[in-house]
């Protein structure tokens, strides 16, 4: 039994490192990518969410709840799908980007949509009675704060888009996960060392990711005590 | 900082060790040997359950049938127990073999240099091929016919490398997640041919497909047992022995997949 994590199987997968570090690349490859349209969609349907325009209001509701629930991985067939089967080639990693974008915005819009409403009331009407406009008080007044307020969640969504971008697997995205079932299947099958491999790369990539967003949150705590 | 950095290495050390511990649980006495097996009065083994003439779970009578079902059913007969069958798939059947859940596997496992290092296997008893699906009307015999053509193949398997290997067609390659997408994309006309093992084709074949006359890309599948466990000259006497009295082949006979 001890032999699953035999020397000679970490040799192995010394030798194929470059396997590894490739599928860690391509992973925060999709992970940035993602998080840069969760953000734009998160802001945009987050801001659509809290405006008084009822037709916005209820198509950012339906986004998220399309979204949240529904799981990940039907998500990203269903895209990929959608692509091959209208004769579009489409690398998987595109694939990754727009599945993940799509889901955590959805979660963002949410974070966003709070952070706004965490915002006291008096001083949306302390603005109006200074004359501000709507996207005025939203730029001076409403952003610098909910910004702070936000930061905590935001960072954990980061390291969740991380970790899901193992749902990618299945159609060959060449992330972490599927570079690693690929190598666990092939060669010597030593799942031993290249499982606890796997698993601490994604660790050593979301640790400091949750844990800045920990301290972010302790500090905001602080300051409104 | 300093903290912190401390905190990172602490867990990262008991995650290691939790691992290895859980790994550690049950090492000893799983080890499969023939006294073992007849003491438990059962012989457990993994099988494939969606790989027709192998090893398919038969939805309509719920019984494994196919060679590797009637292989390891001639096993237990000879050994005087039962026969357990366990699912396995590529990415569950060595870990199986490792923790002593099951005493050996036979799943279209085919033997390699590399994986002898990590299991031990019997002298083979089917060597598969693969090649191509293709429709009736398409006018398609060999490989080469498919120069300018397309072929469908499952994402991230060694189908496109062995087809490529073999010709020197100018193919085009488009891939799918499923099996039963590549076949779609044949009967639908969006692909030429399906490419993978004839093992896993046949399942596919219908009246309106047929699988090409090209055979490629020899694989030998080979009975899996733990490495170095005692089981293993056993299975070998017995494969090797089915081999030369012919059982072998009128298995492959009964179960249709020449």
């Amino acid at each position: 039994m001890t032999d699953v994590f035999a020397l000679w199987r970490w040799q192995y997968l010394w030798n194929d490192r470059m396997v590894f570090i490739k599928g860690l690349w391509t992973t925060i490859i999709i992970a940035a990518g993602g998080l840069m349209l969760a953000l734009l969609l998160g802001f945009t349907f987050g801001l659509m969410a809290t405006s008084r325009n009822k037709i916005a209001k209820s198509f950012a509701r339906v986004y998220l709840e399309i979204f949240r629930n529904i799981p990940l991985t039907l998500q990203v067939l269903f895209i990929y799908y959608s692509f091959i089967y209208s004769g579009v080639k489409i690398s998987p990693t595109i694939v990754g980007i727009m599945a993940l974008g799509l889901c955590i915005g959805a979660l963002i819009s949410e974070i966003v949509r709070g952070g706004i409403e965490a915002i006291p009331k008096g001083q949306y009407e302390a603005t109006a009675a200074q004359g501000l406009t709507t996207l005025q008080t939203m730029r001076i007044v409403v952003l610098p704060q909910m910004i702070k307020i936000i930061m905590p969640p935001l960072a954990t969504q980061l390291a969740v888009l991380v970790l899901n971008t193992c749902v990618l697997q299945m159609i060959a995205g060449n992330d972490l996960m599927y570079v690693t079932s690929n190598w666990v299947a092939n060669g010597t099958l030593s799942y031993g060392p290249a499982y606890l491999v796997c698993g601490l790369l994604f660790f050593a990539v979301c640790y400091p990711i949750t844990s800045m967003a920990r301290r972010q949150e302790r500090l905001h705590l602080g300051t409104r005590r | 900082m300093k903290k912190t950095f401390l905190r990172i290495i602490c867990t990262l050390l008991a995650a290691t060790l939790v691992m290895f511990s859980l790994a550690g649980c049950g090492a000893e006495s799983k080890d499969a040997s023939v006294e073992k097996i007849k003491k438990a009065g059962v012989l457990k083994v993994g099988v494939k359950e969606a790989t027709l003439g192998f090893g398919y779970l038969n939805p309509a009578t719920g019984e494994y049938e196919g060679l590797e079902i009637d292989l390891a059913k001639k096993m237990a007969e000879d050994l005087g127990v039962k026969v357990e069958f366990t699912s396995v798939n590529a990415s569950t059947r060595g870990q199986l073999l490792d923790s002593g859940e099951i005493d050996m596997v036979a799943a279209t496992f085919t033997i390699t240099d590399e994986r002898r290092l990590s299991y031990d296997f019997s002298t083979s008893y089917y060597t598969d091929y693969v090649s191509v699906l293709v429709r009736n009307d398409s006018g398609i015999e060999t490989l080469e016919d498919f120069e300018g053509k397309t072929i469908a193949v499952v994402t991230g398997s060694v189908s496109k490398k062995n087809v490529e290997s073999n010709t020197s067609a100018k193919i085009n390659f488009v891939e799918y997640p499923e099996y039963s997408d590549c076949k779609l994309a044949v009967a639908s006309g969006t692909a030429d041919g399906f490419a993978v093992d004839v093992s896993v084709l046949s399942i596919w074949v219908d009246d309106d497909c047929h699988i090409i006359s090209s055979r490629f890309a020899p694989q030998d599948y080979g009975v899996a047992t733990k490495k170095g466990c005692e089981f293993t000259k056993y299975v070998e006497e017995k494969i090797t022995g089915w081999l030369s009295d012919g059982t072998i082949a009128g298995l492959i006979d009964k179960n249709g997949i020449k």
